[in-house]
């Protein structure tokens, strides 16, 4: 298969399931609400190395928010439940409760519930308060610009972790567009992030090392300079690749953040579209490209 | 289906209609129905007696009282789901005790409405009387849950030592509202009278107006409150419009009442801060 010259290789991304949470911050202003996300997804990056992924999931206009201010999305994902849970206590409590004007409120519908604001909350010193409305507690917290509001339960479900695609390059400079290209293709996309810097991965990794307690290290068959030591997957022409790593509420969504991200990358100075998978060993999501591009529905 | 009971009573006198619960009548036969026993006055009658029973299939669950419902009292007492309609005025203590389910009263309610109730959902198209939503006389705890909503005006001791829920009146209140309140939300769109929040514990009384702040009351900032902007929303989504000017949720907040623990808060709305 081709798009515009590009080849697509017959292979598959391999994917995992994740727990997850879906945040809506709102501040008085758009840019306060934004840096809070921002903030609140720092060091967010990779679960082989931080506690969780996350990233920013879309704006949100004051129609679309509790509390009719302007907002955004955030989506974070974890491997554990109880991982999950603690690092959402950390990022609200240091990146959003800190931040000015915002509030904090639950963007995922589920029956699965975690008690996230009612820890937060003591951060009050016993100074805090509740309220009901309708049938959901929320939380206010004492803050020297006014109170800080958090909403007792976050839905908490599974998701999909790992999505992924490999953009080979005949040099690092259309590589990198390329992938820039992919990146903004995905994050305009609602219900699925590209946790990594920018939305993308100079880094492509294998699970395992050599060295005793390292959980990943560098996929050596994607890595040019050692395209004479290892069985490379780099064609002859290629000289850089970058992986886009996506997470996403369903398996759709990532199907579609691949879809998208792919065509978006289909550029001049492109040679060709890879995945990376582990023979159907890591996860059961398997997204083979032919078929995501191909048809709307998903490959699983 | 939608069970009907027309009130038709001979005298004026008071019936205890506190058995009529939806989930009691909807799943009771006919026959046994007619047969329920009411306090009438201080005699008992049957129910047959005292009203006309129709059924009405093509509507979804509830029970209806319609003609002369200001005699009853204790309308939906107790009561634990399914829905409740009055189709006119109803008598005291509608609604007391309520732990589920939602009862609408097309018309004015009497003293007591919702008094110590725990769930459930009230809805009053009309005014309410004295107490609402508060505590049986020498009872520390009033309601505890749930929701009232009054579109029209309320009189005195509204939430009167509320623990938990929402209550929102629609027009004014009278003097005492919030009286010894431990917790809650008790807002009122028009003017609010003397002595508000007397004793208050803990909880938010919500006002455009209030006559008096008493001295046990310290006013302690101005801002958009973001809490209300929800309030706010939900009022709005179950029917109760808020003032104009009020959705920007600029409100003076005086907390007290000092006398007590003084955790309590009084918000006032202000145009501009």
């Amino acid at each position: 298969m081709q798009i515009n010259s590009v080849m697509i290789e017959d292979t598959f991304a391999e994917a995992f399931p994740m727990w997850l949470a879906r945040l809506v911050i709102t501040a008085d202003t758009p840019y306060w609400a934004q840096t809070a996300a921002r903030y609140a997804t720092g060091l967010a990056i990779s679960v082989v190395g931080c506690a969780c992924e996350a990233g920013l999931d879309a704006p949100l206009s004051e129609e679309k928010t509790p509390d009719g201010r302007p907002g955004v999305g955030m989506l974070i994902f974890g491997f554990t439940r109880q991982g999950l849970e603690k690092t959402l206590i950390t990022r609200i409590g240091q990146a959003v409760l800190t931040t000015p004007t915002t509030a904090c409120f639950n963007g995922l519908e589920s029956q699965d519930q975690a008690k996230i604001g009612a820890k937060v909350r003591f951060f009050g010193n016993g100074f805090q308060s509740s309220k009901v409305i309708g049938d959901t507690r929320y939380w206010r917290i004492p803050t020297a610009d006014g109170e800080f509001l958090v909403q007792e339960s976050f839905g908490i479900s599974q998701g999909v972790g790992g999505g992924n695609f490999l953009i080979l390059g005949e040099d690092r400079a259309s590589a990198l567009k390329a992938a820039e290209a992919a990146a903004a293709a995905i994050d305009a996309l609602p219900g699925v992030i590209a946790p990594f810097p920018g939305g993308i991965c100079r880094s492509p990794s294998q699970p395992g090392s050599r060295y005793t307690g390292l959980r990943a290290s560098t996929n050596a068959a994607f890595c040019p300079t050692l395209r004479n030591r290892v069985a490379t997957k780099l064609p002859d022409n290629a000289q850089a690749a970058y992986e886009i790593v996506l997470d996403g509420v369903t398996v759709q969504a990532v199907s579609d953040g691949m879809r998208d991200g792919i065509r978006a990358a289909c550029l001049p100075g492109i040679i060709s579209i890879s995945a990376g998978n582990y023979g159907g060993k890591l996860g059961p999501y398997h997204f083979h490209l032919h078929q995501i591009l191909q048809a709307e529905a998903p490959c699983v | 289906m939608r069970v009907s009971l027309e009130f038709r009573l001979a005298e004026s006198l008071p019936v205890n209609a506190s058995s009529l619960t939806p989930d009691l009548v909807l799943g009771m036969p006919e026959t046994e129905l007619h047969k329920t026993c009411l306090d009438y006055g201080n005699t008992t009658r049957e129910l047959g007696s005292l009203c006309r029973i129709s059924y009405d299939a093509g509507v979804e669950d509830s029970l209806l009282f319609c003609g002369d419902t200001h005699f009853l009292h204790r309308a939906g007492f107790h009561m634990s789901g399914g829905r409740l309609e009055i189709d006119g005025p109803i008598g005291p203590l509608a609604g007391a005790e309520m732990s589920g389910g939602e009862l609408l009263v097309k018309g004015d309610a009497d003293d007591g409405l919702g008094l110590a109730m725990t769930g459930g959902r009230i809805r009053v198209e009309g005014n309410a009387g004295n107490r609402l939503g508060g505590a049986y006389l020498g009872k520390s705890h009033g309601m505890s849950g749930g929701t009232i909503i009054v579109t029209g005006n309320a009189g005195t001791e509204a939430g009167m030592r509320m623990h938990r829920g929402l209550v929102a009146v629609g027009g004014d209140a009278g003097d005492l509202a919030g009286l010894e309140m431990r917790a809650g939300t008790l807002l009122i769109t028009g003017d609010i009278g003397r002595s508000c929040g007397l004793g208050m514990q803990r909880g938010s009384i919500v006002g455009g107006r209030c006559v008096e702040v008493l001295p046990g009351f310290t006013r302690d900032c101005c801002m958009d409150w973001h809490w209300l902007r929800l309030l706010f929303d939900h009022l709005n989504k179950n029917g109760v419009i808020v003032p104009v000017g009020w959705q920007h949720c600029v409100f003076s907040r005086y907390s007290g009442d000092a006398t007590g623990i003084s955790r309590g808060e009084i918000l006032l709305y202000e145009t501009e801060c």
